[in-house]
């Protein structure tokens, strides 16, 4: 039986990106639907609601059979479940947990500066803001000693996490510079032979926002 | 994972917050935990010296300390005793399902805070009241689609404590919000009068206040 997974998202990086990630470094074989922003998203969100195709108003969705997925943290799981990428112990769930939460929470004030219009002003602040979460990603990493963020092979959390840093790192350059492991593992992450090969492939979305920035 | 009759140790503010939920499922499953509550005055300490032990990785609350294992992120630690106490659902589609659920409402939580902290909330509440109504609207939708008594199914799961609280910091905001929701309305009813936590709700255990201020 052929099985393949469908994303519905955007034409963007954005939360499908950590997803996108999981499948390419895998080899995990699945379509994409892209939706463009503004009229033809109006219509499927109205059309999923009642169909429960996008069943809260929300994308990423993830289609698995009968199964409509919403949520990027729930797709990732489900996936990682799946495909053994949740780690080996009951540890390192839990801190796969935690880790994937923890980039989601760097994603919240840079999504918030991003797609405000006076970005440029808020731009310093949220620099701020991301050097104390970066430092506190240093010590993680220093303190567990692993070059994935849970163990020696990469989990789900470290897709959400190499998204998260890549838009950092377009952001700003030398953001993760000082940052000694963080720049390590953000390298280590991207310099995986799949994940290279889809940077540089078409398959990646050129827009990291719904915005022209960032 | 070896045998530990090491206590779970939750560390928080003497508030609900973001630890409520999980007070919910470890008081509904009767496990045994214990509570390390920080005074404000202690916190500016600890936030400084919690990520270079590990103690508190992310200078941030709530931390549960669980043997040798610090975990800061609450959906990371409802999951992690979910996962050791049935809590997560009967089969692979039930997990995923939670992970949804507990997201979606994770999401409310987030638009309760954006309003409670706003210091124009007067000027934003009759906005937020329709947000949070819109969102439970969709809720109501997919759970009748599914026609079960708990989110997920014919059992709690971690979602549902999260979605019980998350009801009842907006009721304290507008008192009516799920009445519209017959489902909705069942389901509060219904977790309240569980004994663990009916009991619990009435206990000196329980704080009042979700946030620190006074119009929460």
């Amino acid at each position: 039986m052929s099985h393949e997974y469908q994303l519905t998202y955007f034409n963007i990086r954005g939360l499908g990106e950590p997803i996108r990630l999981l499948f390419e470094d895998n080899g995990i074989n699945y379509k994409e639907e892209r939706i463009e922003a503004g009229e033809q998203w109006q219509k499927l969100k109205e059309e999923g609601q009642s169909s429960g195709k996008i069943p809260f108003g929300q994308m990423p969705v993830l289609q698995d059979g009968p199964l409509y997925l919403a949520q990027s943290g729930a797709i990732l799981r489900h996936l990682a479940r799946k495909h053994n990428l949740y780690g080996d112990t009951e540890e390192e769930k839990a801190l796969a947990d935690m880790m994937n939460d923890f980039a989601n929470d760097l994603r919240t004030p840079y999504v918030r500066m991003i797609y405000n219009d006076s970005w440029k002003e808020m731009l310093p602040e949220y620099l701020e803001t991301a050097k104390k979460q970066l430092d506190g990603l240093e010590k993680y990493l220093n303190r567990r000693g692993k070059p994935y963020v849970v163990g020696d092979k990469p989990c789900f959390a470290d897709y959400n996490l190499l998204a998260m840093l890549d838009c950092m790192h377009r952001l700003k350059d030398e953001l993760l510079d000082s940052f000694e492991l963080v720049k390590k593992y953000y390298l280590r992450m991207k310099q995986r032979p799949k994940v290279a090969a889809y940077f540089q492939s078409n398959r990646i979305p050129e827009k990291v926002n719904n915005v022209p920035r960032g | 994972m070896p045998i530990t009759s090491a206590e779970y140790i939750l560390t928080y503010f003497p508030i609900r917050g973001r630890a409520e939920h999980i007070r919910l499922l470890l008081e509904d499953c009767k496990i045994p935990y214990q509570q390390n509550l920080i005074a404000n005055e202690d916190w500016k300490q600890l936030k400084a010296q919690g990520p270079e032990t590990g103690e508190i990785p992310f200078a941030q609350l709530p931390v549960l300390q669980h043997d040798k294992l610090y975990l800061a992120q609450s959906g990371a630690i409802a999951r992690y005793i979910a996962r050791r106490h049935k809590k997560y659902g009967q089969n692979e589609m039930e997990m995923s399902l939670a992970d949804m659920m507990y997201d979606t409402v994770s999401d409310i939580r987030q638009v309760y805070r954006d309003f409670i902290f706003d210091e124009n909330w007067q000027a934003k509440r009759e906005k937020f009241v329709e947000n949070a109504s819109n969102r439970f609207a969709l809720l109501e939708k997919y759970v009748n689609r599914r026609n079960t008594p708990y989110l997920v199914g014919e059992d709690t799961t971690f979602a549902d404590y999260h979605l019980l609280e998350v009801i009842h910091i907006i009721q304290r905001v507008q008192s009516d919000i799920i009445k519209p929701y017959s489902w909705l309305g069942s389901f509060c009813q219904n977790m309240e009068s569980r004994p663990n936590i009916a009991e619990y709700l009435k206990s000196s255990r329980r704080f009042e206040k979700p946030v620190p201020l006074p119009h929460a």
